[in-house]
């Protein structure tokens, strides 16, 4: 007969994770069985492994389909794994218990949650949709003893272990009694629950003579009671779990440990074991009793680098606080509300903003786990490992430039490689913006950092290889992305060069683009598709199609671009005004466009209108100008009608508009120039006062060469013949510029 | 009931002396040097509840306990202690009541103004004695401050962000030696154990003295929040004008709970800017609105009825104050409460009365 012992713990509960430790060196058991998914046991010795460091978390993936997986995650206070780690140290065998995950995956998943033929079956009725006796154990506690969840648990299960107390006895109880007289189970839970017994059964079966099984608390009172004699017993009869357990499917699975992070660990990342506090948590597991004071320390050495005003007595006054507060409170030493509560009023003056740092930075904590590369075996981190030896891309924290040649095919290969990654999300270098889209050249600033891989691991159910999971997650993302984003995405594809992503993408495009109504948004994309379509062949763009796509949407701004100039305020119409004059640009290197009158013609209307924004009526205007539609004179008959001596305000921003792309127009086109001159001459004192700053603003983003020849056209006065503008020759100045010159290019002194 | 004395208002250490004799005689948990009663007693005292010995203890505090927990655990820490909130949190009534719970005496408190000077924070003179005895004990006129060290009592400084920078410094080496040099006498005072000073200030009222960060480093801060849902405001607003009416003699009124529930609801609606169903949003007026406010203005409406009305308190009594609370700026707060009246009152079921009331109150 074995000596079976049954530890109950919370997930993550430092102080179990302590007493537990302490516990098994104590108990010595030659087999260690522990609540985890039974077909991952071959990956249970690795966590000895030097360089895997938590927070990890095992995946268990399906590997005859892809997509679905299941994560449990680690801490290094979490029970588990301390207790993992004695088993792995001592050379004993250990094993989960709990059912494989390739019972609860896909179609399996289903079978397990049906109920069972309940003729052999003994103890409490399983029943599809049965709810578990109590939600929320641990808050049903707490509540019993007029505590708060996490609180209360911290209290009194993880600092009392901490402090040496035997809690899991205890905890035992408390569970026994709060799963007294419960009558019906849910079949997934009860099927779990069959497993673990069985294997524990199996293990006694073996001839281990000491076995030691940890699971969630919850379950404990489940698998093991005590007999008659007072030893533990596997609760129930074989037969029993075996009927619940008979005809179960299966799919394949595989598994990795992979990088976890405590943002991760947290009950609101949606984890259902998850916790509220995990920085908080590991350093009651490191630092045990004291741990307030030194807690305090590190807070308040955060804050100060915080540029936070605290005296070095801060920390010594926090501690005091929180101390007497416990007292008050008649709690043993302080808990986290205590110490929450001694910095806000001891420290920071009651301001509760300023202990977000210490929310974010030590309470959640930054740590991010490490996996060395031979135990990373996730189908889409080979397939990264491959490229990167491949293109000769080592990851490296330094931030490194990096000159790519798109001609050369090394090059082009890591350009492919980064853009599927920023795809999804794992952005390793940021491309410098100066090179165009038509450009053969690109730049990237790299610098690979560890939460990278997470992104990587994350976007394993999209796909095995990082062409496939990136082309997914375009086409995922592309369902209900804006038309902005779309555009993005596309050139995205194009660059990571993803033919299986085109499709879908230009499905979306033309869909959203024959809903999209507003004028700034179809401007905007307008020119940027025309862009990819003429650059796109070389790199595998379907130039045809985007070309179609992008006169599409010409058309539609043509119609919507009117009325869109009406009613904007100043932030609107500058934003309007930007699209605008892009798209103008684009038009004018295109004059074989079929669209291209019908744009001409709302820039028309919208110039001719006075319930047009001053702003964009001047981009209008000068675009119009350029793209060579007006007459004549005509852009200066209608600057003219539309320089209103009433409305000040509107007429300098139409002039703002007007010359925003340049001073040429103004400084050569008489009849303009006369327009405005006579408009700024025609006001009275008043209204001239108070456009003389507007109209300062219009020209403040001219260079100085610009507002030279402005002024130097005013300054002669109208009706001044154009050739003036010329600038006269000083030689005799000129030659003096001279010398300098040559010594700063090192030239020899030689005479002109 | 207390009994009705010649004074306006009774202190609190009068009004609830037989709580705080209960509460003494039975406490036995371990008390700070000076205090009359153990930290768990003072909590209780404050918040209420039951004592070991069965007697029921009226609550004075309404609102989060902790607050008052880590109020109670920094003056046992000898840490000075600095309430701060806005008008109507409660800060002079809870700095009232925990000097009286803990050192009996609620009575040595410097009001702080604008005019306060250093002899109010230290000591002042009896210039004839000083004229005539020259520098003596006897014609030193301590300040309520130096009282409370010479007594080991806690000694409250209200207002202390209107108290003019320099007057505040006074305090700064008080605090930390707890001691005060007389150099007119070449002596010294110390203070005795049990002295602690507990501060109120208004974090947003305008025309204050920011406190200096070397003063505001020897205080632990606790901020008094507004109370949290309608229920809890409604509780304390009832509560204290229940008492002040009964302090101010004023005649029997029955203020139902339904009328306090209406007026706190339009002062929580204009503070948070939606109506409380959320579906409205609301522009609020200028003044603070806050839940003294609430209460003086149904003192006013309790008065109007008990004095000129049928005993009932009705919306017609209410109007008048209450809109003299909510409309501070004439133009700008008449055109928002107009608003909120036409936005949200209008059409509210069973508040007709209430909403003809105040439009015809409204200038």
């Amino acid at each position: 007969m074995s000596d079976l012992r049954v530890f109950g713990v919370r997930h993550h509960g430092p102080g179990s994770a302590r007493s537990l430790a302490a516990a098994l060196d104590a108990f010595a058991p030659d087999v260690l069985l522990v609540e985890g998914p039974a077909d991952c046991d071959a990956a249970l010795p690795l966590v000895a492994h030097p360089a895997l460091r938590p927070p990890v978390a095992l995946l268990v993936h399906r590997t005859d389909a892809a997509g679905e997986g299941i994560y449990y995650p680690f801490a290094e206070f979490s029970p588990e794994w301390q207790a993992l780690l004695h088993a792995a140290r001592r050379r004993i065998p250990a094993r989960f218990v709990d059912l494989p995950a390739g019972a609860s995956l896909g179609p399996a998943g289903r079978e397990l949650a049906r109920a069972p033929d309940a003729a052999e079956l003994e103890g409490p009725l399983v029943r599809a949709g049965a709810r578990p006796i109590v939600d929320d154990p641990l808050g049903e506690l707490a509540r019993a003893a007029g505590g708060e969840g996490e609180d209360f648990w911290e209290e009194w299960v993880e600092r009392a272990a901490i402090r040496g107390e035997p809690v899991f006895d205890a905890v035992f109880e408390a569970m026994s009694a709060l799963r007294e007289g419960e009558w019906e189970l849910d079949p997934t839970e009860a099927r779990r629950e069959a497993h673990m017994r069985e294997r524990v059964r199996a293990a006694e079966r073996e001839g281990f003579a000491r076995v030691a099984l940890v699971c969630g608390a919850w379950h404990a009172p489940a698998l093991v009671r005590r007999g008659q004699d007072g030893a533990p017993r596997v609760v129930g009869s074989a037969r029993s779990d075996r009927a619940l357990l008979r005809g179960l499917g299966r799919v394949r699975t595989a598994w990795a440990w992979i990088p976890w992070t405590h943002e991760r660990l947290l009950a609101r990342s949606g984890y259902g074991a998850g916790i509220d506090s995990p920085g908080y948590y590991e350093h009651l597991f490191r630092s045990g009793e004291g741990a307030a004071a030194a807690w305090l320390t590190r807070a308040v050495r955060l804050l100060r680098e915080a540029d936070l005003e605290v005296s070095s007595a801060g920390a010594i006054d926090a501690v005091r606080l929180a101390d007497a507060l416990a007292a008050l409170r008649g709690r043993r030493a302080p808990g986290l509300v205590e110490l929450r509560e001694a910095l806000l009023s001891a420290v920071c003056g009651g301001a509760a903003e300023r202990l977000e740092v210490v929310r974010e930075r030590l309470e959640v904590g930054p740590a991010l786990g490490e996996v060395p590369a031979e135990l990373g075996a996730l189908p889409i981190q080979r397939d990264l490992a491959r490229e990167q030896r491949r293109l000769r891309l080592r990851p490296s924290p330094e931030r490194e430039i990096l000159e790519l040649d798109l001609r050369r095919p090394l090059d082009a290969g890591r350009s492919e490689l980064l853009h599927r990654l920023a795809l999804l999300g794992a952005a390793w270098g940021e491309l410098g913006e100066a090179a165009g889209f038509g450009s053969f050249r690109e730049t990237w600033l790299l610098a690979w950092r560890p939460e990278l891989m997470l992104a990587v691991v994350d976007a394993h159910p999209l796909g095995a290889t990082l062409e496939a999971a990136a082309a997914a997650r375009v086409a995922r993302r592309a369902r209900d992305a804006r038309l902005e984003a779309l555009v993005d995405l596309l050139l995205g594809v194009v660059r990571a060069s993803l033919p299986a992503a085109r499709a879908p993408l230009l499905d979306a495009l033309e869909r959203r683009s024959a809903r999209a109504g507003d004028a700034r948004v179809l401007l905007d994309a307008f020119p940027r598709l025309l862009e990819l379509a003429r650059w796109g062949d070389a790199r595998g763009a379907p130039a045809p199609e985007v070309e179609r796509l992008a006169r599409a949407l010409a058309l539609r701004a043509s119609v919507a671009l009117p009325a869109a100039a009406v009613g904007l305020d100043d932030a609107a119409a500058q934003e309007l005004s930007r699209a605008l004059a892009g798209a103008a640009d684009a038009l004018a290197r295109r004059p074989d466009l079929a669209e291209r009158p019908l744009l001409e013609a709302a820039l028309r209307r919208v110039g001719a209108s006075d319930a047009s924004h001053g702003l964009v009526r001047g981009v209008a205007l000068s675009a119009l100008q350029r793209l060579g539609a007006l007459e004549r004179g005509e852009l200066a008959a209608l600057v003219a009608a539309a320089l209103s001596p009433a409305d000040v305000r509107a007429a300098a921003a139409l002039l703002e508009g007007l010359v925003a792309p340049g001073a040429a127009a103004l400084a050569s086109d008489e009849g303009l120039f006369q327009a405005v001159d006579d408009w700024l001459g025609g006001l009275g004192g008043g209204a001239f006062r108070e456009a003389l700053p507007l109209a300062r603003r219009a020209f403040a983003g001219m260079s100085v060469a610009e507002r030279r020849a402005i002024a130097g056209r005013a300054a002669r006065g109208l009706g001044a013949p154009a050739a003036e503008l010329a600038p006269s020759l000083d030689a005799a100045r000129g030659r003096r510029a001279l010398a300098p010159i040559r010594a700063l290019l090192g030239l020899s002194e030689v005479e002109p | 009931m207390t009994a009705r004395t010649e004074t306006l208002r009774a202190l609190p250490e009068e009004a609830h002396a037989e709580e705080l004799a209960a509460l003494r005689a039975e406490d036995r948990r371990e008390r700070p040097d000076g205090w009359a009663l153990s930290p768990w007693a003072v909590r209780l005292y404050v918040l209420g509840g039951r004592t070991d010995g069965g007697l029921e203890i009226s609550p004075k505090y309404i609102g989060r306990a902790r607050v008052v927990e880590v109020a109670v655990a920094t003056l046992a820490t000898d840490r000075a202690l600095l309430l701060l909130g806005v008008p109507g949190t409660a800060k002079s009534f809870l700095a009232e009541h925990l000097a009286a719970a803990i050192s009996g005496d609620s009575t040595l408190v410097v009001q702080g103004t604008a005019g306060t000077d250093e002899s109010a924070l230290r000591y002042g003179w009896n210039y004839a004695r000083l004229l005539s005895e020259g520098p003596s004990t006897d014609a030193l006129v301590p300040s309520p401050v130096l009282r409370a060290m010479e007594a080991g009592k806690i000694a409250r400084v209200e207002e202390l962000t209107r108290i003019s920078s320099e007057v505040q410094d006074a305090l700064v080496t008080l605090l930390s030696e707890k001691l005060l040099p007389v150099p007119e006498l070449r002596s010294l005072i110390r203070a005795r154990r049990g002295f602690n000073v507990l501060a109120t200030a208004n974090d947003r009222d305008r025309g204050v003295n920011e406190l200096s960060s070397a003063l505001l480093r020897r205080f632990n801060v606790v901020v008094l929040p507004v109370p949290e849902t309608l229920e809890e405001e409604v509780r304390i607003v009832d509560k204290r004008v229940r008492e002040i009416g009964r302090a101010l003699a004023l005649p029997e009124v029955s203020a139902p709970l339904d009328e306090v529930r209406r007026v706190v609801t339009i002062f929580r609606e204009l503070r948070g800017g939606r109506t409380l169903d959320g579906k409205t949003r609301l522009k609020s007026p200028t003044g603070a609105l806050s839940t003294a406010d609430a209460i003086s203005s149904l003192v006013q409406g309790v008065t109007m009825a008990g004095f000129y009305g049928d005993g009932e308190l009705r919306a017609s009594d209410v109007a008048p104050s209450l809109i003299g609370a909510l409309v501070k700026e004439p133009e700008a707060d008449r055109l928002v409460v107009q608003e909120y009246l036409q936005a949200a009152l209008r059409e509210r079921e069973g508040w007709r009365d209430l909403y003809r009331a105040l439009s015809d109150e409204l200038p």
